[in-house]
């Protein structure tokens, strides 16, 4: 409470009023898209934050359960002419509702989670290499090594994913690479930052860079772009400071690998299209980097509608996993629908959420189409796996 | 406030999921694109058919409850804000496209559909939907319909009542209705064409059959640049009176130069310049390259600073992006604004636009001018900070006096907003009582209990006075 009337008349409150309420945003938002409902769309969104900072309705879980519907995609940014900076304005919200103890319950429960088990699956966290024993493959734990492979919860613990860690460590071992996992990595903290979690943020922040800074490794890469959100931008903001180490999503990693001859990848034969995760297109701005790792192999690449900058989300982001799973797969069903209407056997994705999202959106629709991850698809192709 | 088995009723037909009625699900639809004119609903209803459109209005002609259809709600005239409360039927769930049919040049659309989906599905056989408002790319072809938007093409295209050609209604008596249809100008009283522009007054449009045009074979953009208002002005006139259309003639002064150029959709238009104005032609290549010639030279007899010329995809879209940002990023000068919508002779443009600029710099606003100069259709922007105690109230009045300005020199105190709630006070400056008065006999006629978008249109004084 005492947050918003500090912010009043500051920086936070003429964010909210760049907003002009011309709703040029509307048709970008997919929870709006999929609901038609003015409060669960970007201009509604930030219409009742204004309402709660001049104090006409109060701050309160029924706010929230609009609010967290929110996926943080930030395509809303894109279609907004007046430049509103949507998801800065929600970070500071969330904050608010956080501390306010205004936030739905779902989302609640997750920072728990996070908080106790240091996982998002509330998973013993010493588990978190059982990968490793599952796929078979070498990963190895050094004290020193050039580069981190940072893999996350979701990779790390979730059967079908845990391929992407199999495909990603199999392939630095090819290229001869000088990288180990860390010794006790934790969750990333990028939903306790969507939750306006900040001061548990910041722990997690410290330990996960303290871990990587042990290694001495120059680079960390990393097969989710949650994860490399969470390394690149939000940890020197919370940190308050430059990290030492360069952060790079694996697609990057096999963009330069393929420019520089380390990988001859047979081709590719189906019709395959790409699914741009919100995070890694839009947010970090990876967009050319897969579709130059997929165009290297394949000669029937099809783009689909809604991409690159303007890609549309797979439901999956935010947290709206934990806080509306019916609308997170009525989103993905409307992404599949776009990825289908391109006619590909094969989609690729290159986030372990998007993947989950669509797989499972395909399985619902018991269509033969194939969902993989980048990473997969071309240790796959090298016969890695 | 409306009793609980009324809603319960209301339920039964829409079910829980798309009924909303807590204050923070309400609270979001008690203004339209303009937040000016506040009122909030009492319950907001999403149906997904025509059927549950007649049991929705039904049920509020039983029990006296005012409603009004809602689309994007992105209009400006305050024409979506349930003035008297009451149910907002609100169409986003009806976005369908029922028919695309090639032969006959027509598409069958529920209201929600935008006019970029009309659009995609037309443009497989190269054909596309010509109304483009400034919000087109997210308002409703329902709410293009109830105030007959306009947009940057209907110099040459026309407003979307051309483009109409049949509707589904459901009027205030829940009578379903079906006017017109694929043909092209059936005899008799056109009642599509009432229908159109009347800003959801009379009833409830459901379904819409429009027409679909072929994509002309190849397009021009031209950019001039100017120093002086005047000069911008009389380059419009002049090209029009040449008598080859182009299909667009977009004017934008300096504040909509600055607007643009202050934000993220900067495009490097010249931040001294006094105004710009962008021609779009069209049609058969050997055709636009004569036609390209005479506009840039009346725009160079009028002392364009420059004039620049694109054929190429790319590069049209790059001389059309700040017109394109421009309404948008207005947000980057001032908190709000007001945007009128009149219009004037086109040959009173040289003398209107430095009064408006005049005007602006008295009172002490910003007014950003970029509208659609081919068809005199003006939109001063009225920038302020809704802040500052009595600001808001001033740049209304600012407003109306410009309208009033307009109707003057003989034009419209709307283009294409629409009336609404704002400009219903200037209805009797604009109309004769007789006028009026008939226009009232038609509400009467299809909405007798006034409860189908109540306080629109007509100023509340003279609807009484009329019905007296
Ligand atoms: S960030 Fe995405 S989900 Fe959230 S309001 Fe914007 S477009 Fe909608
Ligand atoms: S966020 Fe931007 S696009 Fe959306 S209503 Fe506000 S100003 Fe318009």
């Amino acid at each position: 409470m005492a947050k918003f009337n500090k912010l009043d008349q500051s920086d936070y409150y003429k964010l909210i009023l760049r907003c002009v309420h011309c709703g040029f945003c509307l048709q970008s938002c997919p929870t709006y898209r999929v609901l038609g409902i003015e409060a669960d769309s970007p201009r509604g969104r930030l219409y009742l934050t204004r309402a709660m900072v001049d104090k006409r309705i109060d701050i309160a879980k029924d706010v929230a359960n609009h609010l967290y519907k929110c996926t943080m995609c930030a395509n809303c940014e894109i279609a907004c002419p007046s430049a509103v900076k949507y998801t800065d304005i929600m970070f500071i919200t969330r904050e608010i509702m956080a501390e306010a103890n205004a936030v739905p319950l779902g989302a609640e429960q997750l920072v728990n989670t996070i908080n106790n088990a240091k996982n998002i699956f509330m998973m013993d966290n010493t588990l978190r290499k059982d990968w490793v024993i599952y796929t078979g493959v070498e990963a190895p734990i050094k004290d020193k090594a050039d580069m981190v492979y940072f893999v996350g919860c979701v990779t790390s613990y979730s059967g079908r994913i845990q391929g992407v860690a199999q495909a990603i460590a199999s392939i630095l071992n090819y290229v001869g690479e000088d990288w180990t996992l860390l010794k006790d990595e934790w969750c990333c903290g990028h939903p306790l930052k969507l939750e306006g979690a900040t001061k548990e943020f910041k722990k997690v922040a410290e330990h996960n860079v303290k871990m990587i800074e042990e290694t001495g490794a120059t680079k960390v890469v990393s097969g989710c772009p949650g994860c490399c959100l969470a390394l690149k931008k939000e940890y020197p903001e919370v940190l308050g400071r430059k990290l030492n180490f360069e952060v790079l999503h694996f697609s990057q990693i096999l963009d330069e690998y393929i420019k520089k001859g380390k990988l001859k990848i047979p081709k590719f034969e189906s019709k395959v299209t790409y699914h741009d995760p919100c995070e890694l297109g839009r947010i970090l701005g990876i967009i050319n980097e897969p579709r130059r790792v997929i165009k290297s192999i394949s000669d029937k690449f099809v783009e689909p509608i809604e991409r690159g900058k303007e890609g549309f989300c797979c439901g999956g982001g935010g947290l709206l996993k934990v806080t509306d799973s019916q609308l997170s797969e009525s989103i993905a069903n409307k992404r599949l629908e776009m990825l289908i209407k391109t006619g590909a056997e094969v989609i690729i994705s290159a986030c372990p959420t998007c993947y989950q999202s669509l797989a499972d959106a395909t399985s619902r629709k018991n269509k033969a189409l194939q969902v993989i991850d980048i990473a997969e698809l071309i240790a796959q192709r090298l016969g890695l796996m | 406030m409306i009793s609980d088995h009324i809603l319960k009723e209301l339920e039964s037909i829409v079910g829980i999921d798309r009924l909303l009625r807590k204050k923070e699900e309400l609270m979001v639809y008690e203004c339209d694109g303009q937040t000016f004119f506040k009122s909030m609903p009492d319950v907001v209803v999403l149906p997904t058919s025509r059927d549950e459109v007649v049991n929705i209005v039904n049920i509020c002609n039983k029990y006296n409850i005012p409603y009004l259809a809602r689309g994007a709600g992105t209009a400006l005239s305050g024409s979506a804000v349930p003035i008297r409360g009451g149910v907002v039927i609100a169409f986003a769930r009806m976005n369908s496209i029922l028919e695309v049919d090639f032969d006959n040049q027509r598409v069958v659309v529920e209201p929600y559909v935008t006019a970029p989906q009309i659009t995609a599905v037309a443009s497989e056989k190269g054909f596309f939907y010509a109304p483009d408002p400034a919000s087109y790319t997210v308002s409703s072809i329902g709410g293009n319909i109830a105030h007959n938007a306009g947009g940057n093409h209907c110099l040459k295209y026309g407003v979307t009542t051309n483009h109409v050609l049949g509707l589904e209604m459901v009027l205030p008596n829940g009578d379903v209705l079906e006017l017109g249809g694929k043909a092209l100008d059936p005899p008799g009283y056109d009642l599509v064409g009432l229908m159109v522009g009347s800003e959801g007054t009379l009833g409830i449009v459901t379904k819409a059959v429009v027409r679909i045009l072929r994509k002309p074979p190849a397009t021009a953009v031209i950019l001039a640049i100017f120093d002086s208002l005047v000069d911008a002005s009389n380059t419009v006139s002049e090209v029009i009176a040449v008598g080859k259309l182009p299909a667009v003639i977009e004017f934008m002064d300096k504040y909509a130069i600055k607007a643009v150029e202050s934000g993220v959709k900067a495009c490097g238009l010249p931040l001294d310049a006094e105004a710009i104005l962008l021609f779009e032609v069209d049609g058969f290549e050997d055709e636009l390259d004569v036609q390209s010639e005479k506009i840039i030279e009346i725009c160079k007899k009028n002392h364009a600073r420059s004039v620049e010329m694109a054929k190429d995809p790319d590069g049209m879209a790059k001389l059309m992006a700040g017109r394109k940002a421009a309404f948008g990023s207005m947000g980057n000068l001032a908190p709000s604004y007001v945007v009128d919508d009149g219009t004037i002779p086109r040959s009173k443009l040289p003398e209107v636009m430095p009064i408006i600029r005049k005007w602006g710099e008295e009172h002490g606003f910003m007014i950003a001018n970029v509208f659609h100069a081919g068809e005199g259709n003006l939109h001063p922007i009225i920038l302020y900070d809704p802040r500052v105690e009595g600001k808001e109230q001033e740049a209304l009045k600012l407003g109306l006096d410009i309208l009033k300005l307009c109707l003057d020199v003989g034009g419209t105190i709307t283009g294409e907003h629409g009336v609404g709630i704002e400009k219903a006070e200037l209805m009797p400056v604009q109309y004769s009582k007789d006028e009026l008065k008939r226009m009232l006999f038609i509400k009467e006629i299809f909405d007798p209990k006034g409860l189908c978008n109540p306080g629109k249109i007509f100023p509340e004084k003279e609807v009484k006075i009329l019905a007296s």
